[in-house]
């Protein structure tokens, strides 16, 4: 008889991770898959173009079908939270409201909400940015915010001990001292001492619903594969979740799926100075927006930087002009603009599997990012930068949507207990069921959502999310 | 030696290559450094349907006049004064061409036998982690 897992949970990212966590601890027997592979901090690639090839899907290239926007998600255990900076915040009410409004979904609000970020939260080490974190990037940005009126305020991030004259731009690579609370130093680690069992560099190719089982497909180094759980908790994130489902035929049923595919789009803008700024020494992010009246136009700025090679991609031209621009580095300053994504878009696949999102930036995203632009231009030219260089990339960040939780199956694909319609031994917890671009940055948002999802999931199999089983597995009933 | 590229197409990619980096101040050029010799490391998380069209392209690329890539290049700068398709065509030549020929170069990697200035040093890119002592992790 093959092996029967309780549950098979794909994707170890924010959301993985607190699944995984909430349902070993829970007493129940977990299998966790990743395509990617394992790495450590003593393992994490220190040179900028190893880590994109060898921590990001398609090596960090992944387009939209116009190539109008760059998306950037994480291939390695730990998924997203490896590559992703760590800012932890909560969403805010005008989100929630939204999701509310969009879904018909009572709990999606603050107060429901706020026990389960507490409870992700006191698993996780927080750190508010200090004015003694502040490098000269940083610093440029308080003066420039602080001339023009404007409101900022220190970022809130996931962090431990990033240590005196430390260079975090490394960690957009995995951090080499354990400190982003990924979920892999986090989660992960706490799981796997309540006996998770983690298979990585497993690519998936076809979830099958049974009565009683869900039959996994995929390959791993090369051999075909096949696992089995009595139920299967996706968290593969918006592109891999959505493409997961199409691929094993869930569209047929589900019409919804692939649908409502938004991001927060990223400009980053980059001034010269005639001083050294070396943006990328020390903390490259300390401090972001708070002006409500961002907020209210759709955008947000934060402080940020990038190493060479991402920089070398936002100036446009080439030849003696490039280089005199990149011989400029240690001399730029850099404010990123990230846009509330107000056009959704469609996530599909051809005959091979492969993705193909459909994402166009309309004239309600230009009208934010050309805002939060003007601001930018505003704030360096009130510093005296020399020149200030819109880039013509667009990153699409934080990428949510494709399998968005609801009430009706006709547009929607899980229900209110993170459950596909239809298909109750799959579930979905990650932020392909977000019904809409937030506007903040929505790693804790995850895992407060994975958090609830692991709950529903638990009682749907009869076991208290607060008191350990005394049983052994299986946890989840198999019905005759 | 390359496991995706042939020697026709890694000819095209430093000449290519070497058009947006020639050298100068105080950099090497794309093709002096030798960083070519790593091109498999950006090719092998890349999607086979992509490595196949990469490929081709390399192919024109090296048998192309000089006048016509410096054009093309000029072109996928301009991709916004384009309607579509073709504005979307360009800015994937754009992303698939740049990223590869910036990625090696500014990874700073060289060839084995290469003596001259680092792209690093050139552009004062100096970054340290080090390990924290008190969970046993690793800098570099």
């Amino acid at each position: 008889m093959a092996d029967i897992y309780d549950f098979v949970i794909i994707g170890s990212g924010p959301s993985g991770g607190v699944l995984a966590y909430n349902l070993c601890k829970a007493g129940a027997r977990v299998l966790m898959l990743e395509a990617g592979k394992a790495h450590s901090a003593k393992t994490f690639p220190r040179n900028e173009m190893t880590a994109n090839a060898s921590l990001m899907w398609s090596g960090g290239m992944d387009t939209s079908t116009d190539a109008g926007l760059l998306f950037l998600r994480g291939k390695v255990l730990g998924g997203g939270s490896i590559i992703n900076q760590c800012l932890l915040d909560r969403f805010d009410d005008n989100a929630f409201d939204d999701w509310r409004a969009r879904t018909g979904v009572d709990f999606y609000s603050s107060s429901t909400m706020s026990r389960h970020y507490d409870e992700v939260e006191s698993h996780l080490a927080l750190h508010t940015m200090e004015k003694c974190d502040w490098n000269r990037n940083a610093e440029l940005y308080v003066e420039g915010f602080d001339k023009c009126g404007m409101e900022w305020a220190p970022l809130r991030r996931g962090q431990s001990n990033c240590g005196q004259g430390n260079d975090c731009v490394v960690c957009l690579g995995g951090c080499p001292r354990d400190s982003k609370q990924s979920s892999l130093v986090t989660f992960i680690k706490k799981a796997q001492q309540h006996g998770l069992e983690i298979e990585t560099e497993f690519n998936v190719s076809q979830i099958i619903h049974g009565t009683n089982l869900v039959t996994v497909y995929g390959d791993q180094y090369g051999a075909a594969r096949q696992v089995y759980g009595r139920r299967c908790i996706v968290a593969g994130g918006a592109l891999g979740s959505t493409q997961m489902l199409l691929k094993s035929g869930f569209k047929d049923k589900l019409p919804g799926l692939g649908s409502n595919f938004t991001c927060h789009p990223q400009f980053m803008n980059i001034a010269l100075f005639d001083e050294i700024v070396d943006a990328h020494k020390g903390a490259f992010q300390s401090v972001k927006s708070q002006d409500p009246r961002f907020r209210q136009q759709g955008f947000k700025l934060e402080n940020v930087f990038a190493g060479p090679i991402a920089v070398s991609l936002l100036k446009p031209g080439f030849g003696l002009d490039h280089q005199r621009f990149m011989q400029k580095y240690r001399n730029m300053a850099c404010i990123e603009v990230a846009i509330r994504d107000a056009t959704a878009g469609t996530i599909n696949i051809d005959k091979s599997g492969r993705l193909k999102i459909k994402k166009t930036m309309a004239d309600a995203d230009w009208q934010r990012a050309n805002a939060g632009i003007r601001v930018v231009e505003t704030l360096f030219n009130s510093l005296g930068a020399r020149d200030v260089m819109k880039s013509p990339i667009k990153i699409g960040l934080h990428l949510m949507g494709g399998c968005t939780l609801g009430k009706d199956g006709r547009n929607s694909v899980v229900n209110e207990h993170f459950q596909v319609h239809d298909h109750p031994n799959v579930f979905i917890a990650d932020s392909s069921i977000f019904p809409s671009a937030p506007g903040i940055n929505p790693s804790l948002s995850i895992m407060a959502l994975a958090h609830k999802a692991s709950e529903h999931i638990l009682a749907e199999c009869g076991v208290s999310s607060t008191a350990k089983i005394k049983s052994k597995s299986p946890v989840v009933e198999v019905q005759p | 030696m390359s496991l995706f590229l042939s020697q026709r197409e890694i000819r095209g990619l430093i000449k290519v290559g070497d058009l947006v980096i020639p050298g100068g101040y105080g950099f090497p050029s794309f093709s002096e450094t030798g960083c070519i010799d790593h091109v498999d490391e950006v090719m092998a998380p890349t999607p086979a349907a992509d490595v196949k069209d990469f490929k081709l392209l390399m192919k024109v690329f090296s048998v192309a006049p000089n006048a016509l890539l410096k054009g093309l290049l000029r072109l996928m700068d301009k991709e916004s004064a384009f309607p579509e398709p073709i504005g979307g065509l360009l800015r994937l030549l754009n992303v698939g061409v740049k990223g590869v020929v910036f990625s090696l170069y500014y990874s700073n990697k060289t060839s084995e036998f290469y003596q001259g200035p680092l792209v690093h040093e050139a552009i004062g890119y100096q970054v340290n982690c080090e390990m924290d002592e008190s969970n046993g992790s690793a800098g570099q």
